[in-house]
């Protein structure tokens, strides 16, 4: 009873009416009466009387009892309150188990969750009972914990509570819900629901998120599609159907353009990786066919020494012979064809080209291959003296004529 | 003849208001979106609103709000344009977008957070589709699960789904919208319906094969609405929308869904910032932490080659303190 009288004054502090309340409180016990009157009426129909007046007893008792349970009752909402995951559903659960006989308790809650954060309540119709019980009913939550008779409790730092109010929500979404029935043709509205809902495995994975969104849409479609389709109404554009489009023509060229390029960057990329890959190996194909030329050319000298010696055996024989050889060396000089040039019909070049060839060029170091060095500043192979006496002209019997004397030289002038 | 047209005109007007009469829902049916930005918008929103706007013709565009705060104006703005449905998007800091879709003058509003932003011209997808075709609306099952997604999905089938019959609507349907809830937020995509037929000579094939099978010609239909075969181009925009807070009046009234998952992106960038600076605060208490230590050998005095005996016995005690504590 201390309690109630404890009450009685936080009522007080609070402003509110005592009378009002308790009278509220009588109306709502007469309520559960009724109810519980009828309850056991229907249970115990023709049974004895004198388990009425029991009944009645009991029913005084719990009022005290239905008192005391309020109280308990706001010490698991201030519990609640301190908890930082403060699940709305998980708490309507727990109602439901708890306390099957207070139906308005159970609709409380979840005014009572959000009523720290806001205090002007929502005006709907479906909540106006809800309010009223909740405006007795709420106490703050610094209030509360002086009870506690904790200094440090006053502190408690305003934790984020999730405001759900179901409710509220759902008279929200009546009073804007369009009125789409079974009936409503779907041309109308173009609102479908996937059957299932869409599971993403990894939402921060791309692939399969998109895919999944992709999969919904498709779906969707191809309902959509069927759904207007058999109502009859226009879905596919006609071919001959221009009209203006949401991107317009250049934004489409730009992104044509950019297609082409992606592609063309993929291709050259392709290319690249191949000639890397015939690089790696270019030097075992480069040997290889090296390899095989050499060996044609010898096959082929071989061949041409073999018809040379027939040839030289054939001036004997009968013409008839003739003929077999002649296409035999066609076909030996179709098949050198390109040998030709570099070496003629085979064999080394000859010695003036090899000079040449060892002077400029051709294999071996080129550099200072021109420039003397011991051996050919000592050679002295080239040197005669009679050379040095021969004249312009390179030969040594005609020598310059004596200078004449003085007199047959001024008498030339 | 002029009696006549008359009589012909007039049964049609009757008929026309019979119609009226009969279709009463499609009155509610009826929408129109107002769609506007706060200032400070980058151009990436403007051209997130440009797209929006081109995917819904029965928006009307408006010039950017002054105000952040008064956002309640919106409310006679709205009136003043019959508008039933408002897409206001709110940037802030130049960076951050929000999203409020609301339905004056006293349905609920919705604020949402946008992420993952990318408009139709950035993103280079090959779709495209009729400007002002009505869009089909694909919702994840999940919108039926909760009240406040409930909420989110009618707003949404009201603001983006096309009312048919809308000003500057085309009668074909080339497009599909898909809302999907996962991680607590909502991502909206938009593809583009492709048909295509199957080859002639498959669909040739399977003809043949049913006219053998003695099928009748009405049923020919059918086959061939299941020989063209649907796929889908994405044309964009993509974003995703978390939201965060549902009021019940329109731009005002109390609370009635908040997100507790919702991490404001101020905070995100706060902490991200903190970290950061935690490297700097580690070494300046280093720093510190020497100079005291220092101070307690009283090296701050001591100085390389100008040591004297007392400065040396000075350290000396200095150090034995130190090692004593």
């Amino acid at each position: 009873m201390a309690k109630a009288k404890l009450r009685q004054m936080l009522a007080a502090d609070k402003g509110k009416v005592p009378y009002l309340e308790k009278q509220k409180k009588l109306q709502k016990e007469a309520n559960k009466r009724k109810r519980k009157l009828a309850e056991k009426e229907a249970e115990e129909e023709g049974d004895d009387s004198g388990d009425e007046g029991l009944n009645e007893g009991g029913e005084g008792e719990d009022w005290e009892d239905e008192s005391s349970d309020e109280e308990e009752e706001r010490v698991i909402d201030v519990s609640r309150l301190n908890d930082s995951d403060s699940d709305s559903e998980g708490d309507d659960d727990e109602d439901e188990d708890s306390e099957e006989d207070e139906d308005e308790d159970e609709e409380m809650e979840e005014p009572k969750l959000n009523g720290k954060h806001d205090t002007s309540k929502p005006t709907t119709q479906d909540d106006e009972e809800d309010e009223q019980e909740e405006d007795d009913e709420d106490v703050p939550l610094s209030e509360v914990d002086e009870e506690d008779e904790d200094p440090e409790a006053d502190i408690i730092p305003r934790q984020k509570l999730t405001i759900d109010n179901h409710s509220a929500l759902l008279s929200a979404h009546a009073s804007i819900a369009l009125p789409i029935k079974k009936s409503t043709p779907f041309s109308l509205h173009h609102t479908l629901t996937t059957t299932d809902p869409v599971e993403i495995k990894d939402v921060h994975d791309d692939l399969t998120r998109e895919l999944a969104f992709y999969t919904q849409a498709l779906d969707a479609a191809k309902r959509g599609r069927a759904a207007l389709l058999s109502e009859g109404a226009p879905f596919t554009r006609p071919t001959d159907y221009f009209a203006e489009m949401v991107k317009s023509e250049e934004h489409m060229g730009k992104i044509k353009d950019k297609m082409k390029e992606e592609a063309a960057q993929k291709q050259a990329s392709a290319d690249a990786k191949r000639q890397r890959d015939l690089k790696k190996f270019g030097k075992q194909v480069q040997v290889a066919r090296l390899q095989e030329r050499q060996k044609e050319k010898r096959e082929m000298l071989d061949k041409i020494a073999v018809l040379k010696r027939k040839r030289a055996g054939a001036d004997l024989g009968d013409a008839h012979e003739d003929d077999p050889f002649d296409i035999a060396i066609e076909k030996a000089a179709k098949a050198t064809g390109r040998d030709r040039r570099g070496g003629g019909s085979g064999g080394p070049p000859n010695a003036k080209r090899q000079k040449r060839n060892e002077k400029f060029g051709f294999g071996g170091k080129k550099k200072f291959a021109k420039s003397g060095d011991a051996m050919s500043s000592g050679d002295m192979s080239g040197f005669s003296s009679k050379g040095m006496k021969k004249n312009s002209f390179g030969s040594g019997k005609k020598v310059k004529a004596p200078r004449l004397g003085k007199s047959k030289r001024q008498g030339r002038r | 003849m002029s009696a006549v047209f008359k009589s012909v005109t007039d049964a049609r007007s009757t008929k026309s208001k019979e119609d009226t009469a009969d279709s009463g829902p499609d009155k509610k049916f009826r929408q129109r979106v107002l769609i506007l930005s706060s200032r400070g918008v980058t151009y990436r929103h403007r051209h997130l609103l440009q797209d929006l706007s081109s995917l819904l013709p029965h928006s009307r565009k408006d010039s950017k709000l002054d105000t952040k705060s008064k956002l309640f104006q919106l409310n006679e703005l709205a009136d003043l344009y019959n508008c039933n449905n408002i897409l206001f998007f709110e940037a802030r800091k130049r960076e951050d977008l929000y999203l409020w879709l609301s339905k004056p003058p006293n349905g609920p509003t919705i604020k949402f957070h946008v992420q993952n932003l990318h408009t139709m011209e950035e993103l280079h997808f090959s779709g495209n589709c009729l400007k002002g075709s009505r869009p089909l609306l694909s919702f994840d099952k999940r919108f039926d699960e909760k009240p406040y997604l409930m909420v989110i999905k009618e707003m949404m089938t009201q603001t983006f789904g096309v009312p048919k019959g809308a000003r500057k609507s085309k009668p074909f349907v080339d497009h599909v919208m898909s809302f999907t809830v996962a991680d607590g937020k909502v991502w909206i995509r938009c593809y583009q319906i492709c048909e295509a037929d199957l080859s002639k000579k498959d669909a040739k094939a399977v003809e043949n094969g049913e006219d053998e099978e003695g099928k009748k010609g009405g049923k020919k239909s059918a086959t061939t609405r299941a020989q063209t075969e649907v796929s889908l181009l994405e044309i964009g925009p993509r974003l995703v929308l978390t939201p965060i807070i549902i009021q019940e009046g329109s731009f005002g009234g109390p609370i009635i869904y908040e997100n507790k998952e919702y991490v404001s992106p101020n905070v995100l960038r706060a902490e991200y910032r903190n970290r950061k600076a935690q490297k700097f605060n580690v070494r300046n208490a280093q720093k510190v932490g020497r100079e005291v230590k220092r101070k307690v050998l009283k090296l701050d005095k001591h100085r390389v080659g100008g040591g004297g005996g007392k400065d040396w016995e000075e350290l000396q005690a200095g150090l034995k303190d130190l090692f004593d504590e």
